[in-house]
Order: structure tokens, then C-alpha cells, then sequence
């Protein structure tokens, strides 16, 4: 009689508590089929364990929403995912609330260098191209972005990202400028000319010039290019359904994005305990990235994915030791001009 | 007086939700941050970016051409059905909009694309060796834009005949008109007035196209609302807003040249 008496007591308390001060956190995130799985990896257990709603405003135009929202006066997200630009802008802009890295990661399981202040490491992932293996030359595996530019070598139409990054970068490398002096090369105006001019030789072979992940990973999938520049998931997502895909790591450029707490949010405590949630557990980061080939940085992690997968992803060691680091701040000073060359590049 | 009171409401929506915002545009546009025209300055100076204004004027052009060339026929050929049987025709040229243009622009993907339906048959039938390339050319671009637009074209097209009365057309034969000349002596210049407003709907609403063009055109196929989006994503909304005024400005004098037409379209009808 005591015992269920204390029993129920117990489960008052525990179920009561929550709801007596239940907090909502407005999370912009990306939607679609992504958001499937971060609600089912991350979202719906972290309610389930701290009684914290979630309520998910979805969107593209992150930096645009803020911009809106700060400027209107009424934030209406607390936590959003971003990418590295919109980190690079938002911070300049004071958008985001410091990180309290004692209380997000108590346990030290994010490596110090991604330990950022206004946001923390959210996933890994790589802009890289694939091809279909089924309409390579007999017995010839393209490699570097020097194949990709090389129509002879592998003749076949191809699809880039419609806009200068990413592109000026591969052109030159294609060319013969060393990785990590690729944005020394681009500061000048003769290096943006010698990109122009390597992406000049593939002009006409680049037959779909993509504007979304999804556009270009269906061309890829229905044949109608058999090079492509994506996301490294998207490629694994393309193997999935059966198609003969595989990636050309070498000279890969390595990317990240962030998720960061908006300055002013009424529920700080909640949010700092949600970005902790997303980001430290292991299982969870192994079970997310066996999904969709995104890892986060949490250690102990990448032993806990599937041994198949791990070729798929950019922190498997073959892969990462191929890849170079992006820039953010070069593209931040500089993609206003070179998207309006970009432009009159592809129009004339 | 009790009259105005009735344009209260709609004037209020419009004024809140139209109005506010496009003065809000020309405030971004030329104050970032004190006065100044030299986002106005920039965009008449680049040669690309007035090249894609050049490109959407195009395809505007040629959508609204091909419509009306598909679409007046088919109004005229409605006009002249049974009443059941008109309303079943004009169904069956509606049902297309009640899907949603991504999903027919997808759909031409299919249909078009190098392993697709069409380049199947092709290439099936021995009519060519190799798939040709379909998708992914301004070809693309008009033809989906056509059969998304054209249903709009056929819907004011036929609106406008509906006022027409249809005994004209005997008169002018029983006074010895053949029937072809009797067909544009009468019923055609009555017919006109709802075929520039077909035409102006197709026009302002081609010109704003976004999604199709991304996702079926070649290389050259950029239209202004691209170019927003992109500038919008880089944060430079001054930038955006002069695009946007300068885009609105041409369709209002578009517009405006439009209603000139109507005008004398309907001078036409009359007289």
C-alpha cells in the first residue's frame, strides 16, 4: 500500500514536473527527409527525456529569417542549424548567444578546435563529385578534379553547383594549384581569370548546372549526367537505390555546419541543454550518421557506425586525408562580385 | 459615397500588404545606408545582369506567343460547343493547374530527359542513334512554361467570348459574308480584347518564373527572380530590391503598353 502509494507519487513528480514548467524551443531546421531522421534520432527522445517541446519552424533562407527577425525586433527561433557562411555573417551580425561550452559538453567528448563561441560543431560532410560507374570508360576510374575537367579522358556530360563556389576552386585545382594555395591563387585577379578560363574548357559538357542537392542527385540517378558535384550523401543515398555510384575523394573539400543559439532567446537554459543533447552523445551521432553519411565530431562515435558505411563518410581516414578545408571567410569577402562574373560567365 | 466604403476592405489589404512593402523595397534599394543610386548604377552598368533581364523578356515573349497561338483556337473551338459539352472541355484543360508546377516541371524531366520517355521512343523507332538532348535547353523551358501557362490563356480567351453575342455571326452570313469573312468581321475583333488580357496575364506571370527554368533550362536560362534568390541568399537585399524595382517598373509599363492595345483592340470591336 506504501509502496504504490510512493510509486505514484514518484510518477507524479516525474511526469508533473516537466509539464509544470514545460518550455518550448522554436528550432529552425532543414525539413524534408532529413528532418525525419533528426526527429527521430534527436528531437522526439530529447522531449521524451527532459519534457522540453519541440516546435520545428522549418527553412532555406536562414540568414534572411534572421535578418527579418532581428530587424522586425521579434525573434521567433531559438536554435537554428547553419552553415559555415551563415556562421561566418551571423556573427558579424551578433545573432548568436556565447556557447557555455561547462555546461554543453561536461564530459570534454568535442575536440577543442571545433569548440567555437557563437555556435557548436554541428555535421561534417563534403563537397565531392561522383560518377556512374556503369558509364565510365572500361576499366578507368576518374580521379581528382583533373578527371573531372578531362572530357577526353572521360568524355560524358556532367553537373556543377549553379554558382561560384565550390567551382573556382575545382577549376584550379584542376589546373595545378595546389590545394591549400587555392585561395591565395583566387585573391588575384589573374587567378580568377585562370579559373574562369579552366571552367571555360567544360563548358558545354556541364549540361545541368544544379541549384539544389536533390536536383543534382536525381540527374545523377536518371542518367542524364554521369559526373556530378554533391554532398557526399547524396551519392550513398543514389548506391542505396541500386544505382552504380561511387566517389572520387581526392582533392574533396572538406565542410561543416554549426547550430547556434539566437542572441535574446527567453529560453537559453533549454537550448544550451538541446545543442548538448545533438552533439555529445555517441550513439546517437553513430546511429545519425549511419543514416545519412553526415558525422558529427563526437568522439567514440565513428566506431560505433556499421563497417560498410565508413567508406562513405568524409571522417573515414582514407577519405579525410584527401580532402582540404573550405574557406568561409574568403567566400564571405569575396561571393558578392564573383556571382554577378559568375552569371555573365554563363550567360555569354 | 456608400459605394467607396465596399473598396475599403480590399483597399486595406492591399495597402497593408502590397503597398507598405514595395515602398519598403525602394527604401532598401536606396538608402543602404543614406541615400544613394548606386545599386541602380550597378546593375545598368553589368552586363550580365541586364543580360538575364534581356533572357526573361524573351521567354515571357515566346511563352505568350505560343499560348496564344494554342490557346485562341482552342477558346474559339469551346465557344462553338454544346454547353455540356464545353464545360467538359474546358475541364479537361484546367485539370493540369491543380497540380502543382514543381511537380509538372519534374514531370518533364521524365519525359524529356536523355534516358526518358521521348528519347526512348527515338531512339527505339531507329529515328535516331544516340538519345538527343532535350532537357536542360531553353526548348525545355518553353515548352513546360506553355503547358503550365496555357490554360490561364484559354480561360480569359474564352471569358472574353462569352459576351459575344453568337447571332452576329448569322447575320453577317445571311448578308452573303463567307464564312470566314464573316468569322473576322465580326466575331474576331469582339474576341480580341479578352486575348490581350489572356496575353498580359501569361506575359507578367512568365516573367516571374522561377522554379522551371532551374530545374529544365540549359546554361543561359537565368530569369530575375534567380538572380533575387541568389542575391537574397548572399544577404545583399539592396541589391535584390533594386532588381525587384527595376522588374517591376518594366511589367507595369508592359502593362501599361498592354492596356494602350486593349484600347485599341476594343475601338476595334466597337467601331
Amino acid at each position: 500500500m506504501n509502496r504504490t502509494y510512493l510509486t505514484t507519487a514518484a510518477l507524479v513528480l516525474a511526469l508533473g514536473a516537466p509539464q509544470a514548467i514545460a518550455e518550448t524551443l522554436r528550432i529552425s531546421q532543414s525539413g524534408g527527409s532529413l528532418q525525419d531522421i533528426t526527429d527521430r534520432i534527436f528531437n522526439i527522445p530529447f522531449t521524451e527525456e527532459t519534457g522540453i517541446e519541440i516546435e520545428n519552424l522549418a527553412t532555406t533562407d536562414r540568414m534572411a529569417g534572421l535578418k527579418a527577425q532581428f530587424a522586425a525586433g521579434e525573434v521567433v527561433w531559438d536554435v537554428v542549424e547553419l552553415s559555415g557562411a551563415d556562421y561566418a555573417i551571423g556573427v558579424k551580425e551578433g545573432y548568436f548567444e556565447p556557447i557555455d561550452w561547462a555546461v554543453v559538453d561536461p564530459d570534454d567528448v568535442i575536440p577543442d578546435e571545433v569548440q567555437f563561441e557563437y555556435a557548436v560543431p554541428a555535421v561534417n560532410f563534403a563537397h565531392v563529385y561522383g560518377y556512374r560507374i556503369d558509364k565510365m570508360p572500361e576499366g578507368k576510374t576518374p580521379s581528382g578534379w583533373g578527371d573531372f575537367f578531362d572530357t577526353e579522358a572521360f568524355p560524358g556530360p556532367r553537373s556543377m553547383r549553379d554558382g561560384p563556389y565550390y567551382n573556382l576552386e575545382a577549376a584550379l585545382i584542376a589546373d595545378g594549384v595546389d590545394p591549400t594555395e587555392v585561395y591565395d591563387v583566387l585573391s588575384t585577379d589573374e587567378g580568377i581569370d585562370r579559373a574562369f578560363a579552366k571552367l571555360d574548357t567544360i563548358k558545354d559538357d556541364v549540361t545541368v548546372w544544379w541549384k539544389s542537392n536533390g536536383q543534382a542527385q536525381q540527374a545523377l540517378s536518371d542518367g542524364e549526367v554521369w559526373l556530378s558535384t554533391n554532398a557526399n550523401g547524396r551519392f550513398k543515398a543514389v548506391a542505396d537505390t541500386g544505382v552504380p555510384v561511387a566517389i572520387a575523394w581526392e582533392d574533396g573539400i572538406s565542410l561543416m555546419g554549426f547550430t547556434g543559439i539566437v542572441k535574446g532567446t527567453p529560453v537559453r537554459d533549454a537550448a544550451m541543454k538541446y545543442v548538448s543533447y545533438y552533439i555529445t552523445g555517441p550513439e546517437r551521432s553513430a546511429e545519425f550518421a549511419s543514416v545519412i553519411s553526415y558525422p558529427l565530431f563526437t568522439r567514440g562515435a565513428i566506431e560505433l557506425i556499421p563497417e560498410e558505411t565508413r567508406p562513405w563518410l568524409p571522417t573515414y581516414p582514407a577519405n579525410a586525408e584527401q580532402m582540404w578545408i573550405y574557406s568561409d571567410q574568403f567566400w564571405a569577402d569575396n561571393l558578392d562580385a564573383l556571382s554577378e562574373r559568375w552569371v555573365e560567365w554563363k550567360l555569354f | 459615397m456608400m459605394r467607396h466604403v465596399l473598396l475599403l476592405p480590399a483597399g486595406l489589404l492591399l495597402t497593408v500588404c502590397f503597398i507598405v512593402p514595395v515602398i519598403a523595397i525602394f527604401y532598401i534599394a536606396l538608402f543602404d545606408p543614406s541615400f544613394s543610386t548606386a545599386h541602380f548604377s550597378r546593375l545598368f552598368a553589368s552586363k550580365g545582369f541586364m543580360g538575364v533581364f534581356g533572357h526573361s523578356v524573351n521567354v515571357a515573349l515566346v511563352v505568350t506567343l505560343a499560348c496564344l497561338v494554342l490557346g485562341y483556337p482552342f477558346a474559339v473551338f469551346l465557344i462553338f460547343q454544346p454547353p455540356e459539352r464545353r464545360y467538359l472541355w474546358l475541364l479537361a484543360a484546367l485539370v493540369p493547374m491543380w497540380m502543382s508546377i514543381l511537380i509538372r516541371s519534374y514531370a518533364w524531366m521524365v519525359v524529356l530527359g536523355r534516358e526518358g520517355i521521348v528519347n526512348d521512343m527515338l531512339v527505339l523507332s531507329g529515328l535516331t542513334e544516340a538519345p538527343i538532348k532535350l532537357l536542360h535547353t531553353s526548348g525545355a523551358v518553353h515548352v513546360a512554361m506553355v503547358q503550365i501557362m496555357l490554360p490561364l490563356m484559354i480561360v480569359t480567351c474564352y471569358a472574353g467570348m462569352t459576351t459575344i453575342d453568337l447571332t452576329l455571326l448569322r447575320a453577317a452570313r445571311v448578308l452573303g459574308a463567307s464564312p470566314l469573312r464573316a468569322f473576322f468581321g465580326t466575331f474576331f475583333p469582339l474576341s480580341l480584347s479578352g486575348a490581350v488580357n489572356g496575353s498580359v496575364v501569361v506575359f507578367i506571370l512568365a516573367l516571374g518564373f522561377f522554379v522551371t527554368p532551374a530545374l529544365l533550362g540549359g546554361r543561359r536560362d537565368m530569369m530575375v527572380a534567380n538572380i533575387i534568390s541568389v542575391l537574397i541568399e548572399q544577404n545583399n537585399w539592396a541589391f535584390a530590391a533594386t532588381v525587384a524595382i527595376v522588374l517591376l517598373v518594366m511589367t507595369l509599363s508592359i502593362l501599361a503598353l498592354f492596356g494602350g492595345l486593349a484600347r485599341l483592340a476594343r475601338h476595334a470591336g466597337g467601331g
